[in-house]
């Protein structure tokens, strides 16, 4: 029997890897192009997070923070964060990205999208009994304003007003 | 035989992992599988307004998978874990194991976030090739056969690793964090601490650093760590220093931003498996140091 050193000098095992890895090149090289040509990112393909969000005005920052109100018949207001809202056992990267999704103005534009879907409120208003279990939920509020950070010191430079999705139930 | 051949042939040499190494790694990630498995269970209790699959195969599903196909997709995960774990039929099970991990990863992605874990998910497809069930396993005692392992296998697998750090290295480039008048790095910081869902440890105190020379260096250094990779690659022992740096980068990140990389210790192992005096082969430090081995134990 040959040694793995014996069998990788023979002419056919070099030309097959040879072949075999110009091929794996041009495979991530595909991949990398579909990749780039999606307009969302499409899964699976071998890459690693970008952080690659286009620069910002020197020395600030864009946030819009996730903000929801809910309020109850017995008058209770509370203000959740994310994470509470959308149930600890939702996995934790998704949370935030898919508060977005269903909550932001432009996702839900005539009408349509996640808040107006019966099986949405359905499951918002369990969510907000769980968060309260002694008082029937009355209404939600997506409060949703851009505010421009200072780098130096985290602080808001400038906040715009709420622009509010509401929800009655 | 051609130059060409003759460096494939030293690279692959350069790469071949010991074999039980190898075993044990093997154990320790099916380990790791059973012990923290990628929960699927929640997506059956969230409603399908929330479900938004990324392009690709999992796009085919246009509502989430009823509760008894995730169940069987746990089960299997957790069955083939103890295939792969015993070493059991190991090239077969380990690329099923590949298999479910990304098919179940890829309907928790569905909830608009790709998480980036595709290399631990391919993790048992490559290794199971490379060799990790050639010692410490089922098939060892049955086959009786001389325990090898395949350096080629490694390297594809380094240069899987490599392009996937250089995916992110090049956005980078291109969204000005070179650009001497932006804190890249700085930024998502403070935008991770104001938005507060997931900070790390440093994160306050990282914050509290108004050093803009240290920021810009942050950001030149990350792409530098990500992207020369795709280079390193190709001569073993500046890939092996590259992948310390990149750990360390790991921790980094963890400590600023929360941001979970440890399972990628089972992602650079596999170039490890070697005898340290050998990782850096090569380069002159470590020629000088094997020399002067050499030179003290000669008469």
């Amino acid at each position: 029997m040959q040694s793995p050193d014996e069998v990788a000098q023979r002419p056919n095992t070099a030309n097959r890897r040879l072949v075999a890895l110009a091929v794996f090149i041009l495979f991530l090289g595909a991949q990398l192009a579909w990749s780039l040509l999606s307009d969302r990112e499409p899964y699976p393909v071998v890459k690693m997070p970008a952080f690659a969000l286009q620069a910002e005005t020197e020395g600030t920052v864009l946030s819009r923070p996730q903000l929801t109100t809910i309020t109850y018949e017995d008058g209770t207001v509370i203000t959740p964060a994310v994470r509470e809202l959308m149930g600890e056992d939702f996995r934790y990267s998704a949370v935030g990205p898919s508060y977005d999704y269903a909550f932001r103005p432009e996702n839900n534009a005539g009408g349509k999208g996640a808040l107006s879907d019966p099986e949405m409120i359905s499951w918002l208003s369990s969510r907000a009994q769980v968060l309260n279990e002694k008082s029937e939920v009355v209404s939600m509020e997506f409060c949703w304003k851009d505010t421009r950070l200072d780098i130096a010191t985290g602080q808001p430079v400038s906040t715009q007003p709420c622009e509010i999705m509401r929800l009655d139930f | 035989m051609s130059h060409l051949q003759t460096y494939v042939n030293w690279l692959s040499n350069s790469y071949r992992p010991n074999p039980v190494a190898l075993g044990v790694l093997r154990i320790a990630f099916a380990a790791h599988v059973l012990l923290f498995p990628v929960d699927y269970s929640w997506v059956a209790r969230v409603p399908n307004a929330l479900f938004l699959p990324p392009p690709g195969p999992i796009a085919l599903l246009h509502t989430i998978p009823p509760e008894w196909a995730i169940l069987t997709l746990q089960i299997a995960q957790a069955a083939l874990a103890v295939l792969v774990l015993v070493g059991f039929g190991t090239k077969i099970t380990s690329t099923a194991l590949s298999v479910v991990l990304v098919v179940g990863n890829g309907i928790v992605f569905s909830f608009n976030k790709v998480d980036h874990t595709i290399l631990y998910a391919l993790l048992p497809l490559a290794l199971g090739f490379i060799g990790w069930g050639a010692t410490l396993s089922v098939d060892r005692l049955i086959r009786h056969c001389v325990a090898r392992t395949d350096g080629f296998v490694v390297l594809l697998w380094g240069l899987t690793v490599a392009f996937a750090m250089f995916t992110a290295a090049y956005p980078k480039v291109l969204t000005g964090w070179l650009s001497p008048a932006r804190e890249a790095t700085r930024e998502f910081v403070v935008r991770d601490v104001s938005d507060g869902v997931q900070v790390g440890l440093l994160a306050e105190f990282m914050t509290s650093l108004d050093l803009q020379f240290f920021w810009k260096f942050m950001d030149w250094a990350t792409i530098f760590a990500e992207g020369w990779l795709i280079l390193a690659v190709f001569f073993p022992p500046l890939f092996r220093i590259g992948l310390l740096i990149m750990a360390a980068f790991h921790v980094g990140v963890y400590l600023t931003l929360a941001i979970d990389y440890f399972s990628y210790l089972f992602v650079y192992a596999v170039f490890f498996f070697r005898g340290p005096s050998t990782w850096f082969d090569g380069l002159s430090f470590a020629y000088r140091r094997r020399t002067g081995e050499k030179v003290l134990i000669s008469p």
